[in-house]
């Protein structure tokens, strides 16, 4: 009967009740992006925050960084030096994270190049990198160094193929199969530290630069394969990779930062001193958030004062009513659970707009630009201000009745 | 019965603006009655109605419905008090401004602990009897003031209590409709319901059977 109440009271009273609708609409929809905004920044941060937070280089082994550039090669060693074993022995560093890479066509199950697939590039990490770094799954699970079979994690619809499944494919002239273990969604990013393929270039180097994206549908050739590097040599041995970026941790040895630039630029990249690339990506974090700032803050107090304004004359209005129902036989307490299923109502109704338009801005490019991610922080919050909105619709009536008697509501005009 | 021991009601009690609307007062009911409250404006009438309908509370002396203490009572029981054994015609009506004339009348019967399955049909009996069924499914909002005074009424006297109060309920009614709502009124009483009106107009005190007169929250 309550219940009732409640929804005669929301059916009566649309224009009121819309308005705070679409008041507590907006105020979701502008919690989802705000916190989505934060958390983008951050999603990606956090995963390179580990070895961005090391003592230690950077080193990328560009196909095309010349000479002009600042902490280039001094000297070649990529001919001779074909591990991360040997890289990390020659520069005295206590841990390398190293990914190389290598290109490789899908082929037939008997071994006949397929001419209508480009190559794949495949991207090996190396046994401390899998240990450090899993990437967003869709299915499956993240590469096992120990296996003995050559495992892959694959974008969704690589090749029509899925978790449990074996590709065929051609390394070299070597026909050799792959089963995939780990499918990511396209689209997700994953760290490729030094990739070839379109990334953001930034000066000075922030998180955002170790970044690829992972798409299925992109034009100049296939989207790359993840595998292991340790498998690959004990399974492949014979075939031809080239070293693409490594992470020196010089963490726990003696050895300065100057000289662990010098003995990683020797051999063969160009290198960055960690320290500096995680500092340039929290400026760089800093200054998004500021940019965002005030935006957020003009939309926030906007929407708060509007709402509370709303809300207070909806519940001074609301307040009489109730204070009617009183005379008439319910009680207080039964008055406030009317207001509470009013409360409900409103807000489940708004919480369901917001995630329905949401979906949709989600699904249109627009979702570059507000960035909103559906995840589960993004959720809480905007739970936690449908918490403070019923928590705040609850008290206020309260606050009201406090200072007054149902009879001198009634006299109040 | 009911029955009104030394009452006395201050309103804003301990601030700049305190007010004492009701001095002392004791009345005594019986059932059956039908009592009018006559006094000038601002003498504490409409006071001692909320006092009576246990809509308002007072600093000190005793109210006692049916030999009942009513400052006893659970939140639940004068809720109920309310609902069932009182009928109250607020002075400005406290209609629902946005429910029609017969959601409004049917308040009552959907408050009340027993669900009774006819609420329509008694909702619609209770307009009838103030004349106003062809209304019933206006917004009240849309109805002239005596057209508001008579859902009020409708609305008081829809659950049969066997206490009505009315706050001065011909205010906003013209002769002959006044007339009608007295006929309402004594014919209630007729069936042996308590009746208490509120009333600026002598032509109403003549028809009670009782006058009592307050003056200055006193009566006299
Ligand atoms: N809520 C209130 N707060 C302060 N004073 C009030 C309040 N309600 C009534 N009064 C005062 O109490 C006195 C009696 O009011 P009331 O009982 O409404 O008079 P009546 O109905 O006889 O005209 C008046 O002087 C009025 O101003
Ligand atoms: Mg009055």
């Amino acid at each position: 009967m309550l219940l009732k109440t409640a929804f005669k009271n929301l059916k009566k009273n649309p224009v009121m009740n819309i308005v705070c609708l679409l008041q507590l609409t907006a105020i979701f929809l502008i919690t989802a992006v705000m916190v989505s905004s934060l958390f983008v920044r951050y999603r990606k941060y956090l995963p390179v925050k580990n070895f961005l937070e090391m003592n230690g280089v950077f080193c990328e082994y560009s196909f095309f960084s010349g000479a002009e550039l600042p902490g280039t090669a001094t000297e070649d060693m990529r001919g001779s030096v074909q591990t991360f074993e040997e890289l990390r022995d020659f520069t005295g560093a206590r841990n390398v994270f190293g990914i190389k890479c290598f290109y490789a066509s899908h082929s037939s199950p008997s071994g006949e190049l397929l001419y209508d697939d480009l190559p794949s590039e495949l991207i090996l990490y190396n046994d401390t990198f899998i240990d450090r770094y899993i990437p967003k799954l869709a299915r499956g699970k993240w590469l096992d160094p120990a296996s003995d079979e050559l495992e892959a994690v694959i974008p969704e619809g690589l090749y029509g193929a899925d978790v449990g499944d074996v590709i065929d494919m051609l390394f070299d002239d070597e026909h050799v199969k792959v089963k995939v273990v780990g499918v990511m969604k396209s689209g997700e990013d994953f760290l490729s530290l030094n990739s070839p393929r379109a990334r953001t270039y930034d000066y000075p180097k922030t998180y955002r630069s170790l970044y690829d994206a992972y798409y299925t549908d992109i034009d100049d050739g296939n989207p790359p394969m993840l595998l292991s590097e340790s498998v690959l040599q004990r399974l492949c041995p014979e075939t031809r990779t080239m070293i693409i970026a490594a992470v020196f941790d010089f963490g726990g040895t003696d050895i300065p930062l100057q000289e662990a630039l010098k003995r990683a630029a020797q051999t063969g990249g160009y290198t960055t001193a960690l320290e500096s690339i995680n500092a340039a990506s929290k400026e760089y974090i800093h200054t998004e958030l500021m940019k965002l700032l005030p935006i957020v803050i003009v939309l926030m107090v906007l929407t708060v004062v509007s709402a509370v304004s709303v809300s207070a004359i909806a519940a001074r209005r609301r307040l009489r009513d109730y204070a009617k129902y009183y005379v008439l036989g319910l009680r207080w307490r039964q008055c406030a659970l009317v207001n509470l299923f009013q409360t409900l109502v409103t807000g489940a109704a708004a919480l369901i707009i917001a995630a329905a338009g949401l979906t949709v801005v989600g699904a249109t490019p627009l979702s570059e630009t507000f960035m909103v991610v559906a995840n589960g922080w993004t959720f809480l919050a905007v739970l936690g201000v449908f918490a403070l909105y019923l928590i705040f619709s609850m008290i206020m009536p309260l606050i009201m009745l406090n200072s007054a008697t149902p009879k001198e509501l009634l006299q109040t005009e | 019965m009911v029955e009104l021991k030394n009452i006395t009601k201050t309103y804003n009690p301990k601030k700049a603006n305190e007010f004492t609307a009701l001095k002392n007062v004791s009345l005594t009911i019986n059932d059956g009655e039908m009592t009018a409250i006559i006094g000038r404006s601002g003498a504490g009438k409409s006071t001692l109605l909320h006092i009576l309908a246990c809509i308002d509370n007072y600093q000190s002396g005793e109210y006692r419905i049916d030999d009942t203490l009513v400052k006893k009572l659970s939140e639940r029981e004068l809720a109920r008090i309310r609902g069932e054994k009182i009928g109250m015609v607020m002075q400005d009506f406290a209609l629902v401004e946005d429910f029609s004339a017969l959601e409004n009348v049917m308040l009552p019967l959907d408050f009340a602990r027993k669900k009774k399955s006819n609420r329509r049909d008694l909702a619609l009996g209770a307009l009838s009897s103030v004349g106003l069924v062809e209304l019933a499914k206006k917004p009240v909002s849309k109805l002239s003031g005596g057209q508001k005074q008579r859902v009020a009424i409708a609305r008081a006297i829809v659950n049969e209590p066997s206490l009505i109060l009315a706050d001065e309920p011909t205010g906003a009614l013209d002769t002959k409709t006044s007339a009608e709502i007295m006929d309402v009124f004594k014919r209630l009483n007729d069936e042996g319901k308590t009746i208490v009106i509120v009333t600026h107009d002598p032509n109403v005190a003549k028809q009670c059977e009782r006058v009592v007169e307050i003056s200055d929250g006193e009566i006299v």
